[in-house]
Protein backbone atom coordinates (compact mmCIF):
# COMPACT_ATOMS: atom_id res chain seq x y z
CA UNK A 1 0.00 0.00 0.00
CA UNK A 2 0.81 3.69 -1.37
CA UNK A 3 2.33 5.95 1.55
CA UNK A 4 0.09 8.62 2.26
CA UNK A 5 2.15 10.97 1.40
CA UNK A 6 2.92 9.18 -1.90
CA UNK A 7 -0.56 9.02 -2.65
CA UNK A 8 -1.58 12.65 -2.50
CA UNK A 9 1.44 13.56 -4.82
CA UNK A 10 -0.13 10.83 -7.54
CA UNK A 11 -3.64 12.30 -7.08
CA UNK A 12 -2.04 16.14 -7.86
CA UNK A 13 -0.13 14.88 -10.76
CA UNK A 14 -3.07 13.02 -12.37
CA UNK A 15 -5.00 16.00 -11.76
CA UNK A 16 -2.36 18.43 -13.36
CA UNK A 17 -2.08 15.27 -16.40
CA UNK A 18 -5.91 15.56 -16.93
CA UNK A 19 -6.17 19.61 -16.86
CA UNK A 20 -3.05 20.44 -18.84
CA UNK A 21 -4.51 17.72 -21.67
CA UNK A 22 -7.63 20.12 -21.56
CA UNK A 23 -5.22 22.93 -23.21
CA UNK A 24 -5.75 23.73 -26.31
CA UNK A 25 -2.51 25.54 -26.83
CA UNK A 26 -0.83 21.50 -26.12
CA UNK A 27 -3.42 20.39 -29.24
CA UNK A 28 -1.87 22.92 -31.17
CA UNK A 29 1.58 22.78 -30.62
CA UNK A 30 2.21 18.46 -31.12
CA UNK A 31 -0.11 18.64 -34.09
CA UNK A 32 2.49 21.88 -35.75
CA UNK A 33 4.93 19.93 -34.48
CA UNK A 34 3.48 16.53 -36.62
CA UNK A 35 2.46 18.50 -39.32
CA UNK A 36 5.84 20.14 -39.70
CA UNK A 37 7.62 16.57 -39.32
CA UNK A 38 5.25 15.82 -42.64
CA UNK A 39 6.56 18.44 -43.99
CA UNK A 40 10.16 17.28 -44.01
CA UNK A 41 8.65 15.10 -46.51
CA UNK A 42 8.20 16.80 -49.21
CA UNK A 43 11.27 19.17 -48.66
CA UNK A 44 13.53 15.77 -48.79
CA UNK A 45 12.03 15.41 -52.24
CA UNK A 46 13.36 18.61 -53.11
CA UNK A 47 17.06 17.71 -51.92
CA UNK A 48 19.33 15.31 -53.40
CA UNK A 49 19.07 11.69 -51.72
CA UNK A 50 18.67 12.98 -48.19
CA UNK A 51 15.07 13.03 -47.59
CA UNK A 52 15.83 10.37 -45.06
CA UNK A 53 18.21 12.99 -42.82
CA UNK A 54 15.87 15.78 -43.53
CA UNK A 55 13.22 14.00 -41.65
CA UNK A 56 14.93 12.92 -39.07
CA UNK A 57 16.61 16.31 -38.64
CA UNK A 58 13.09 17.69 -38.71
CA UNK A 59 11.66 15.45 -36.91
CA UNK A 60 13.86 15.67 -33.84
CA UNK A 61 13.99 19.38 -33.77
CA UNK A 62 9.69 19.58 -33.81
CA UNK A 63 10.20 17.68 -30.67
CA UNK A 64 13.08 19.71 -29.35
CA UNK A 65 11.02 23.44 -29.56
CA UNK A 66 7.51 21.92 -29.79
CA UNK A 67 8.41 20.06 -26.45
CA UNK A 68 10.26 23.45 -24.67
CA UNK A 69 7.13 25.29 -26.02
CA UNK A 70 4.86 23.14 -24.31
CA UNK A 71 7.21 23.09 -21.38
CA UNK A 72 7.96 26.10 -20.88
CA UNK A 73 3.83 27.78 -21.44
CA UNK A 74 2.60 25.21 -19.49
CA UNK A 75 5.07 24.91 -17.05
CA UNK A 76 4.60 28.80 -16.17
CA UNK A 77 0.75 28.85 -15.58
CA UNK A 78 0.76 25.33 -13.69
CA UNK A 79 0.72 27.10 -9.99
CA UNK A 80 -0.30 30.82 -11.17
CA UNK A 81 -3.53 29.47 -12.72
CA UNK A 82 -4.44 27.88 -9.24
CA UNK A 83 -2.96 31.19 -7.63
CA UNK A 84 -5.35 33.39 -9.70
CA UNK A 85 -8.15 30.86 -9.90
CA UNK A 86 -8.01 30.41 -6.31
CA UNK A 87 -8.59 26.74 -6.53
CA UNK A 88 -5.04 26.46 -4.76
CA UNK A 89 -6.38 27.42 -1.27
CA UNK A 90 -9.05 24.81 -0.66
CA UNK A 91 -5.98 22.30 -1.80
CA UNK A 92 -3.85 23.42 0.83
CA UNK A 93 -6.36 23.56 3.35
CA UNK A 94 -6.53 19.46 2.66
CA UNK A 95 -3.93 17.22 4.80
CA UNK A 96 -1.45 18.58 1.49
CA UNK A 97 1.73 20.02 1.82
CA UNK A 98 2.96 22.81 -0.45
CA UNK A 99 5.88 20.00 -1.50
CA UNK A 100 3.63 17.34 -2.49
CA UNK A 101 1.86 20.18 -4.24
CA UNK A 102 4.39 21.13 -6.20
CA UNK A 103 6.49 17.29 -7.19
CA UNK A 104 2.64 16.14 -8.20
CA UNK A 105 2.40 19.21 -10.30
CA UNK A 106 6.00 18.62 -11.82
CA UNK A 107 5.41 14.70 -11.82
CA UNK A 108 1.78 15.47 -13.83
CA UNK A 109 3.17 17.65 -16.34
CA UNK A 110 6.25 15.48 -16.89
CA UNK A 111 3.95 12.77 -18.07
CA UNK A 112 2.04 14.65 -20.15
CA UNK A 113 5.01 15.98 -21.55
CA UNK A 114 6.02 12.29 -22.24
CA UNK A 115 2.79 10.93 -23.95
CA UNK A 116 3.40 14.23 -26.12
CA UNK A 117 6.96 13.15 -26.69
CA UNK A 118 5.85 9.94 -27.64
CA UNK A 119 3.19 11.19 -30.40
CA UNK A 120 5.60 13.24 -31.77
CA UNK A 121 8.08 10.68 -31.90
CA UNK A 122 5.10 8.05 -33.54
CA UNK A 123 5.23 11.06 -36.22
CA UNK A 124 8.86 10.21 -36.95
CA UNK A 125 8.58 7.08 -37.59
CA UNK A 126 5.43 7.13 -39.78
CA UNK A 127 7.41 9.78 -41.69
CA UNK A 128 10.38 7.61 -42.24
CA UNK A 129 8.02 4.77 -43.37
CA UNK A 130 5.98 6.88 -45.43
CA UNK A 131 9.60 7.71 -47.09
CA UNK A 132 10.06 3.98 -47.24
CA UNK A 133 12.56 3.83 -44.67
CA UNK A 134 13.25 2.20 -41.61
CA UNK A 135 12.73 3.30 -38.23
CA UNK A 136 15.68 3.75 -37.29
CA UNK A 137 15.91 3.45 -33.38
CA UNK A 138 19.17 5.38 -33.07
CA UNK A 139 16.77 8.19 -32.18
CA UNK A 140 15.18 7.01 -29.95
CA UNK A 141 18.60 7.93 -27.73
CA UNK A 142 18.55 11.62 -28.95
CA UNK A 143 14.62 11.92 -28.02
CA UNK A 144 15.44 10.82 -24.43
CA UNK A 145 17.63 13.45 -23.98
CA UNK A 146 15.78 15.92 -25.54
CA UNK A 147 13.01 14.51 -22.82
CA UNK A 148 15.51 15.36 -20.01
CA UNK A 149 16.29 18.67 -21.47
CA UNK A 150 12.16 19.36 -21.30
CA UNK A 151 12.34 17.77 -17.77
CA UNK A 152 14.51 20.40 -17.11
CA UNK A 153 12.63 22.87 -18.84
CA UNK A 154 9.38 22.11 -16.43
CA UNK A 155 11.47 22.58 -13.25
CA UNK A 156 12.70 25.98 -13.91
CA UNK A 157 8.70 27.04 -15.46
CA UNK A 158 7.50 25.95 -11.59
CA UNK A 159 10.62 27.55 -10.08
CA UNK A 160 10.25 31.07 -11.77
CA UNK A 161 6.71 30.57 -11.25
CA UNK A 162 6.71 30.47 -7.97
CA UNK A 163 9.18 33.33 -7.64
CA UNK A 164 8.20 35.53 -9.93
CA UNK A 165 5.37 37.98 -9.89
CA UNK A 166 3.68 38.00 -12.85
CA UNK A 167 3.43 35.25 -15.92
CA UNK A 168 4.89 36.98 -17.94
CA UNK A 169 8.03 37.67 -15.74
CA UNK A 170 8.92 33.86 -15.20
CA UNK A 171 8.01 33.20 -19.00
CA UNK A 172 10.85 35.67 -19.41
CA UNK A 173 13.32 34.47 -16.96
CA UNK A 174 12.66 30.47 -17.75
CA UNK A 175 12.91 31.29 -21.61
CA UNK A 176 16.28 33.35 -21.28
CA UNK A 177 17.98 30.60 -19.05
CA UNK A 178 16.58 27.44 -21.22
CA UNK A 179 18.50 29.84 -24.35
CA UNK A 180 21.38 30.54 -22.10
CA UNK A 181 22.16 27.30 -21.53
CA UNK A 182 21.76 26.37 -25.07
CA UNK A 183 24.74 28.66 -25.60
CA UNK A 184 26.87 27.00 -22.67
CA UNK A 185 29.64 26.57 -24.84
CA UNK A 186 29.76 29.72 -25.60
CA UNK A 187 29.54 31.27 -22.16
CA UNK A 188 32.32 29.28 -20.90
CA UNK A 189 34.98 30.35 -23.85
CA UNK A 190 33.46 34.20 -23.16
CA UNK A 191 37.58 35.24 -21.50
CA UNK A 192 38.98 34.07 -24.70
CA UNK A 193 36.87 36.99 -27.11
CA UNK A 194 36.27 39.37 -23.95
CA UNK A 195 37.73 40.76 -20.89
CA UNK A 196 35.25 38.50 -19.02
CA UNK A 197 38.01 37.04 -16.14
CA UNK A 198 37.87 33.08 -16.31
CA UNK A 199 36.57 32.60 -13.14
CA UNK A 200 33.11 34.02 -13.94
CA UNK A 201 32.49 32.52 -16.77
CA UNK A 202 33.64 29.26 -15.28
CA UNK A 203 30.61 29.87 -12.76
CA UNK A 204 28.32 30.90 -15.43
CA UNK A 205 29.12 27.67 -17.19
CA UNK A 206 28.61 25.23 -14.02
CA UNK A 207 25.94 27.43 -12.51
CA UNK A 208 23.52 28.02 -16.27
CA UNK A 209 21.53 24.71 -17.12
CA UNK A 210 24.05 23.07 -19.82
CA UNK A 211 21.34 22.20 -22.51
CA UNK A 212 24.44 21.09 -24.98
CA UNK A 213 24.41 17.83 -22.89
CA UNK A 214 20.98 17.06 -24.25
CA UNK A 215 21.64 17.34 -27.58
CA UNK A 216 22.51 14.32 -29.42
CA UNK A 217 20.75 14.76 -32.09
CA UNK A 218 23.70 14.95 -34.56
CA UNK A 219 24.77 11.62 -33.23
CA UNK A 220 21.59 9.66 -33.65
CA UNK A 221 21.35 11.14 -37.14
CA UNK A 222 24.06 9.59 -38.09
CA UNK A 223 23.53 6.36 -36.69
CA UNK A 224 25.99 6.87 -34.14
CA UNK A 225 26.12 4.91 -31.00
CA UNK A 226 25.74 6.62 -28.07
CA UNK A 227 27.31 4.83 -24.87
CA UNK A 228 25.54 3.59 -21.98
CA UNK A 229 28.18 5.55 -19.58
CA UNK A 230 27.27 9.31 -21.27
CA UNK A 231 23.56 8.16 -21.39
CA UNK A 232 23.99 7.66 -17.43
CA UNK A 233 25.66 11.31 -16.91
CA UNK A 234 23.28 13.01 -18.67
CA UNK A 235 20.34 11.67 -16.72
CA UNK A 236 23.00 12.21 -13.53
CA UNK A 237 23.25 15.72 -14.53
CA UNK A 238 19.11 16.16 -15.32
CA UNK A 239 18.27 14.66 -11.92
CA UNK A 240 20.77 16.87 -10.15
CA UNK A 241 20.22 19.70 -11.80
CA UNK A 242 16.69 19.52 -11.49
CA UNK A 243 16.76 18.53 -7.20
CA UNK A 244 18.18 21.73 -6.91
CA UNK A 245 15.83 23.40 -8.88
CA UNK A 246 12.76 21.68 -7.56
CA UNK A 247 13.97 22.48 -3.72
CA UNK A 248 14.32 26.00 -4.74
CA UNK A 249 10.77 25.73 -6.40
CA UNK A 250 9.91 24.17 -3.03
CA UNK A 251 11.74 27.04 -0.80
CA UNK A 252 10.34 29.62 -2.87
CA UNK A 253 6.50 28.38 -2.89
CA UNK A 254 6.93 27.74 1.00
CA UNK A 255 7.56 30.62 1.94
CA UNK A 256 5.16 32.75 -0.95
CA UNK A 257 2.66 34.68 0.83
CA UNK A 258 -1.05 33.32 -0.65
CA UNK A 259 -3.57 36.31 -0.23
CA UNK B 1 -23.71 39.20 -45.57
CA UNK B 2 -21.21 36.69 -44.89
CA UNK B 3 -21.95 35.60 -48.67
CA UNK B 4 -20.86 38.93 -49.70
CA UNK B 5 -17.31 39.28 -47.51
CA UNK B 6 -17.30 34.98 -48.75
CA UNK B 7 -16.96 36.90 -52.50
CA UNK B 8 -14.86 39.34 -51.52
CA UNK B 9 -12.39 36.81 -50.73
CA UNK B 10 -11.71 35.94 -54.00
CA UNK B 11 -10.82 39.56 -55.47
CA UNK B 12 -8.85 39.93 -52.09
CA UNK B 13 -6.82 36.94 -52.44
CA UNK B 14 -6.28 37.97 -56.36
CA UNK B 15 -5.30 41.24 -55.46
CA UNK B 16 -2.54 40.00 -52.60
CA UNK B 17 -1.29 37.92 -55.30
CA UNK B 18 -1.07 40.51 -57.76
CA UNK B 19 0.38 42.71 -55.32
CA UNK B 20 3.17 40.43 -53.61
CA UNK B 21 4.02 39.88 -57.64
CA UNK B 22 4.92 43.56 -58.29
CA UNK B 23 7.17 43.69 -54.95
CA UNK B 24 8.80 40.40 -56.11
CA UNK B 25 9.71 41.94 -59.47
CA UNK B 26 10.67 45.71 -57.81
CA UNK B 27 13.05 43.26 -55.13
CA UNK B 28 14.76 40.64 -57.84
CA UNK B 29 17.95 40.78 -57.61
CA UNK B 30 18.45 43.61 -55.35
CA UNK B 31 17.52 41.35 -52.20
CA UNK B 32 18.45 38.23 -53.97
CA UNK B 33 21.85 37.99 -52.12
CA UNK B 34 20.43 38.97 -48.80
CA UNK B 35 17.14 36.09 -48.42
CA UNK B 36 19.51 33.89 -50.17
CA UNK B 37 22.40 34.21 -47.33
CA UNK B 38 21.02 35.36 -44.47
CA UNK B 39 24.53 35.36 -42.99
CA UNK B 40 27.68 34.82 -44.78
CA UNK B 41 29.85 33.87 -41.96
CA UNK B 42 29.27 30.13 -41.41
CA UNK B 43 31.08 30.07 -38.10
CA UNK B 44 28.86 32.36 -36.47
CA UNK B 45 25.80 31.26 -38.02
CA UNK B 46 26.75 28.14 -36.70
CA UNK B 47 27.19 29.41 -32.76
CA UNK B 48 23.66 31.41 -33.68
CA UNK B 49 21.26 27.73 -33.45
CA UNK B 50 22.79 25.33 -30.61
CA UNK B 51 21.07 22.23 -31.06
CA UNK B 52 19.63 23.22 -34.51
CA UNK B 53 22.50 23.36 -36.72
CA UNK B 54 21.76 19.94 -38.99
CA UNK B 55 18.02 21.66 -39.46
CA UNK B 56 19.73 24.50 -40.61
CA UNK B 57 22.20 23.24 -42.79
CA UNK B 58 19.78 20.80 -44.37
CA UNK B 59 17.93 23.94 -45.30
CA UNK B 60 21.02 25.75 -46.60
CA UNK B 61 21.81 22.76 -48.57
CA UNK B 62 18.16 22.69 -50.04
CA UNK B 63 19.16 26.25 -50.91
CA UNK B 64 22.13 25.02 -52.55
CA UNK B 65 20.39 22.83 -54.78
CA UNK B 66 17.50 25.30 -55.39
CA UNK B 67 20.07 27.89 -56.45
CA UNK B 68 22.17 25.88 -58.14
CA UNK B 69 19.17 24.24 -60.39
CA UNK B 70 17.56 27.56 -60.71
CA UNK B 71 20.78 29.06 -62.26
CA UNK B 72 22.33 25.90 -64.53
CA UNK B 73 18.76 25.54 -65.67
CA UNK B 74 16.65 28.39 -65.65
CA UNK B 75 18.90 31.16 -65.48
CA UNK B 76 20.12 32.49 -69.63
CA UNK B 77 23.33 33.80 -67.81
CA UNK B 78 23.94 32.05 -64.89
CA UNK B 79 25.86 33.66 -61.93
CA UNK B 80 27.12 30.92 -59.67
CA UNK B 81 28.36 33.72 -56.98
CA UNK B 82 26.90 32.46 -53.94
CA UNK B 83 27.39 28.65 -54.78
CA UNK B 84 30.52 28.66 -52.83
CA UNK B 85 29.21 30.18 -49.73
CA UNK B 86 26.27 28.17 -49.42
CA UNK B 87 28.11 25.15 -49.70
CA UNK B 88 30.63 26.48 -46.83
CA UNK B 89 27.82 27.52 -44.82
CA UNK B 90 26.23 24.14 -45.20
CA UNK B 91 29.28 22.39 -44.60
CA UNK B 92 30.21 23.80 -41.01
CA UNK B 93 26.59 23.30 -40.06
CA UNK B 94 26.74 19.84 -40.62
CA UNK B 95 30.75 18.96 -41.16
CA UNK B 96 29.12 15.14 -41.36
CA UNK B 97 27.02 15.96 -44.75
CA UNK B 98 29.29 14.30 -47.02
CA UNK B 99 26.89 14.73 -49.84
CA UNK B 100 27.49 18.24 -49.73
CA UNK B 101 31.01 18.23 -50.19
CA UNK B 102 30.10 15.76 -52.97
CA UNK B 103 27.71 17.53 -55.25
CA UNK B 104 29.22 20.57 -53.83
CA UNK B 105 32.28 19.97 -55.59
CA UNK B 106 30.84 18.95 -58.53
CA UNK B 107 29.03 22.22 -58.96
CA UNK B 108 31.71 24.14 -58.25
CA UNK B 109 34.13 22.96 -60.92
CA UNK B 110 32.33 21.52 -63.99
CA UNK B 111 32.85 23.89 -66.70
CA UNK B 112 31.04 27.42 -67.28
CA UNK B 113 28.02 27.24 -67.52
CA UNK B 114 27.23 23.91 -66.73
CA UNK B 115 29.15 24.67 -63.09
CA UNK B 116 30.93 27.82 -62.10
CA UNK B 117 34.06 26.60 -63.51
CA UNK B 118 36.28 26.92 -60.12
CA UNK B 119 37.85 23.47 -59.72
CA UNK B 120 39.95 25.10 -57.18
CA UNK B 121 36.75 25.78 -54.99
CA UNK B 122 36.21 22.14 -55.69
CA UNK B 123 38.87 20.93 -54.21
CA UNK B 124 39.06 23.02 -50.69
CA UNK B 125 35.79 21.69 -50.57
CA UNK B 126 36.37 18.26 -50.65
CA UNK B 127 39.92 19.03 -49.23
CA UNK B 128 37.50 20.28 -45.77
CA UNK B 129 35.78 17.64 -46.11
CA UNK B 130 38.68 14.81 -45.41
CA UNK B 131 39.38 16.63 -42.94
CA UNK B 132 36.08 16.56 -40.84
CA UNK B 133 35.74 13.01 -41.98
CA UNK B 134 38.79 11.63 -42.38
CA UNK B 135 37.55 7.74 -42.09
CA UNK B 136 35.15 8.12 -45.35
CA UNK B 137 37.06 6.99 -48.06
CA UNK B 138 34.64 8.26 -50.38
CA UNK B 139 35.98 11.51 -50.00
CA UNK B 140 38.80 10.99 -50.61
CA UNK B 141 37.94 8.89 -53.77
CA UNK B 142 36.28 11.98 -54.95
CA UNK B 143 39.16 14.00 -54.02
CA UNK B 144 41.62 12.00 -56.27
CA UNK B 145 39.11 11.47 -58.81
CA UNK B 146 39.06 15.82 -58.83
CA UNK B 147 43.16 16.23 -59.37
CA UNK B 148 42.80 13.70 -61.90
CA UNK B 149 39.68 15.34 -63.78
CA UNK B 150 39.57 18.96 -62.27
CA UNK B 151 43.43 19.87 -61.59
CA UNK B 152 44.55 17.47 -64.05
CA UNK B 153 46.92 16.06 -61.96
CA UNK B 154 47.24 12.07 -61.96
CA UNK B 155 50.90 11.96 -59.29
CA UNK B 156 48.48 14.12 -56.58
CA UNK B 157 45.76 12.20 -57.78
CA UNK B 158 47.49 8.86 -56.99
CA UNK B 159 48.98 10.33 -53.81
CA UNK B 160 45.48 10.90 -52.67
CA UNK B 161 44.08 7.16 -53.38
CA UNK B 162 47.67 5.96 -52.04
CA UNK B 163 46.69 7.89 -48.83
CA UNK B 164 43.23 6.82 -48.59
CA UNK B 165 44.46 3.14 -48.52
CA UNK B 166 46.59 3.54 -46.10
CA UNK B 167 44.37 5.96 -43.38
CA UNK B 168 40.86 4.34 -44.12
CA UNK B 169 40.96 0.42 -43.04
CA UNK B 170 37.47 0.38 -45.16
CA UNK B 171 38.60 1.83 -48.19
CA UNK B 172 38.42 -0.66 -51.42
CA UNK B 173 41.48 -2.79 -52.56
CA UNK B 174 40.83 -1.30 -56.13
CA UNK B 175 42.32 2.46 -55.55
CA UNK B 176 45.62 1.18 -55.19
CA UNK B 177 45.17 -0.28 -58.52
CA UNK B 178 43.50 2.89 -59.84
CA UNK B 179 46.66 5.12 -58.30
CA UNK B 180 49.07 2.77 -59.99
CA UNK B 181 47.42 3.58 -63.37
CA UNK B 182 47.34 7.14 -63.15
CA UNK B 183 50.93 6.89 -62.88
CA UNK B 184 51.18 4.88 -66.17
CA UNK B 185 50.19 8.09 -68.09
CA UNK B 186 47.14 6.49 -70.05
CA UNK B 187 44.31 9.30 -69.38
CA UNK B 188 41.20 7.60 -70.82
CA UNK B 189 41.95 3.81 -69.27
CA UNK B 190 42.14 5.61 -66.20
CA UNK B 191 38.92 7.82 -66.60
CA UNK B 192 37.16 4.52 -67.47
CA UNK B 193 38.20 2.97 -64.22
CA UNK B 194 37.30 5.95 -62.51
CA UNK B 195 34.02 5.99 -64.18
CA UNK B 196 33.03 3.01 -63.45
CA UNK B 197 33.62 2.61 -60.04
CA UNK B 198 31.84 6.04 -59.13
CA UNK B 199 28.84 3.93 -61.45
CA UNK B 200 29.41 0.77 -59.18
CA UNK B 201 29.56 2.79 -55.76
CA UNK B 202 27.67 5.87 -56.45
CA UNK B 203 24.01 6.79 -56.65
CA UNK B 204 21.34 9.22 -58.07
CA UNK B 205 23.38 12.45 -59.97
CA UNK B 206 26.90 11.06 -59.48
CA UNK B 207 25.71 7.38 -60.67
CA UNK B 208 24.36 9.22 -63.76
CA UNK B 209 27.11 11.54 -64.27
CA UNK B 210 29.54 8.63 -64.38
CA UNK B 211 26.86 6.78 -67.22
CA UNK B 212 27.67 9.92 -69.21
CA UNK B 213 31.36 10.10 -68.77
CA UNK B 214 31.31 6.24 -69.48
CA UNK B 215 28.90 6.87 -72.69
CA UNK B 216 31.19 9.84 -73.63
CA UNK B 217 34.90 7.61 -73.20
CA UNK B 218 32.73 4.67 -75.38
CA UNK B 219 32.03 7.51 -78.26
CA UNK B 220 35.36 8.83 -78.15
CA UNK B 221 36.51 5.66 -78.37
CA UNK B 222 34.70 4.48 -81.62
CA UNK B 223 35.29 8.26 -83.16
CA UNK B 224 39.14 7.49 -82.43
CA UNK B 225 38.72 3.94 -84.69
CA UNK B 226 37.16 5.81 -87.21
CA UNK B 227 39.70 8.27 -87.22
CA UNK B 228 42.57 6.11 -87.64
CA UNK B 229 40.50 3.85 -90.23
CA UNK B 230 40.29 7.05 -92.11
CA UNK B 231 44.30 8.06 -91.66
CA UNK B 232 44.69 3.79 -93.41
CA UNK B 233 42.62 4.97 -96.24
CA UNK B 234 44.02 7.76 -97.23
CA UNK B 235 47.82 6.01 -96.89
CA UNK B 236 46.52 4.07 -99.42
CA UNK B 237 44.39 6.11 -101.97
CA UNK B 238 45.91 9.38 -100.91
CA UNK B 239 42.71 10.66 -100.28
CA UNK B 240 39.95 10.69 -97.81
CA UNK B 241 37.14 8.41 -98.06
CA UNK B 242 33.98 10.07 -99.67
CA UNK B 243 31.90 8.48 -97.12
CA UNK B 244 31.93 6.18 -94.47
CA UNK B 245 29.81 4.40 -97.39
CA UNK B 246 33.05 3.44 -99.12
CA UNK B 247 35.05 3.20 -96.03
CA UNK B 248 33.23 -0.26 -94.97
CA UNK B 249 32.95 -1.23 -98.62
CA UNK B 250 36.65 -0.93 -98.89
CA UNK B 251 37.22 -3.24 -95.60
CA UNK B 252 38.56 -0.55 -93.09
CA UNK B 253 35.67 -0.68 -91.12
CA UNK B 254 32.61 -3.03 -90.64
CA UNK B 255 29.61 -0.53 -90.42
CA UNK B 256 28.97 2.67 -92.36
CA UNK B 257 26.42 4.15 -90.03
CA UNK B 258 27.99 4.29 -86.95
CA UNK B 259 25.93 5.82 -83.61
CA UNK B 260 27.01 6.17 -80.25
CA UNK B 261 25.90 4.36 -77.50
CA UNK B 262 22.93 7.37 -76.90
CA UNK B 263 21.70 5.81 -80.50
CA UNK B 264 22.87 9.74 -82.42
CA UNK B 265 24.78 9.00 -85.58
CA UNK B 266 28.35 9.94 -86.04
CA UNK B 267 29.04 12.52 -88.37
CA UNK B 268 31.17 12.33 -91.45
CA UNK B 269 32.84 15.67 -92.97
CA UNK B 270 34.58 14.75 -96.24
CA UNK B 271 36.07 17.90 -97.19
CA UNK B 272 38.35 17.27 -94.05
CA UNK B 273 38.06 13.83 -93.68
CA UNK B 274 37.15 13.65 -89.92
CA UNK B 275 34.61 11.56 -88.06
CA UNK B 276 32.95 13.70 -85.79
CA UNK B 277 30.38 13.56 -82.44
CA UNK B 278 26.56 14.69 -83.96
CA UNK B 279 25.61 18.09 -82.44
CA UNK B 280 22.25 16.43 -81.41
CA UNK B 281 24.01 13.61 -79.27
CA UNK B 282 23.35 14.24 -75.92
CA UNK B 283 27.22 13.18 -75.32
CA UNK B 284 28.71 16.08 -77.72
CA UNK B 285 30.79 18.98 -76.09
CA UNK B 286 32.46 20.89 -77.97
CA UNK B 287 36.00 19.95 -76.75
CA UNK B 288 35.41 16.76 -78.17
CA UNK B 289 35.42 18.26 -82.06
Amino acid sequence: MAAPGLSRVVAVAANTFRESVRERVLYNLVLFAVVMTFSSLVLGELSIRQDEKIVKDLGLASIDVFGTLIALFVGVGLIRKEIERRSLYPLLCKPLSRGEFLIGKFLGLSFTLLVNVALMTLGVFGALLLAGRPADLHLLTAIYAIYLGLLLTVGLALFFSTLASSQLLATLWTFSLVVAGRFSDVVRNMQQVTSVPRWLSETLYYLLPNYRNFDLKARAVYGEAVSPDLLAWITAYAALYLSAVLFGAHQAFRRRELS
Amino acid sequence: MRRLLALLLVPITAAVVYVQRRIDAELAGFAARERLLFADSPDRLRQLVPGFELVLADIYWLRTVQYYGSESLFNAEPRYDELRTLIEITTTLDPRLELAYRYGAVFLSEGFPIGAGQPEAGKEILEKGVRANPDSWRLRWDLGAHWFFFMKNPKQAADVLRQARKHVPSAPFWLESLAARFLEGDDRSSAREIWRHQYETGEGVIRENALYNLQVLDALDIRDAYRAAIARFRAAHGRPPESLGELAQAGYVRDAAPRDPTGAPFVYDAADGRVKMARTSRLWRSKYE
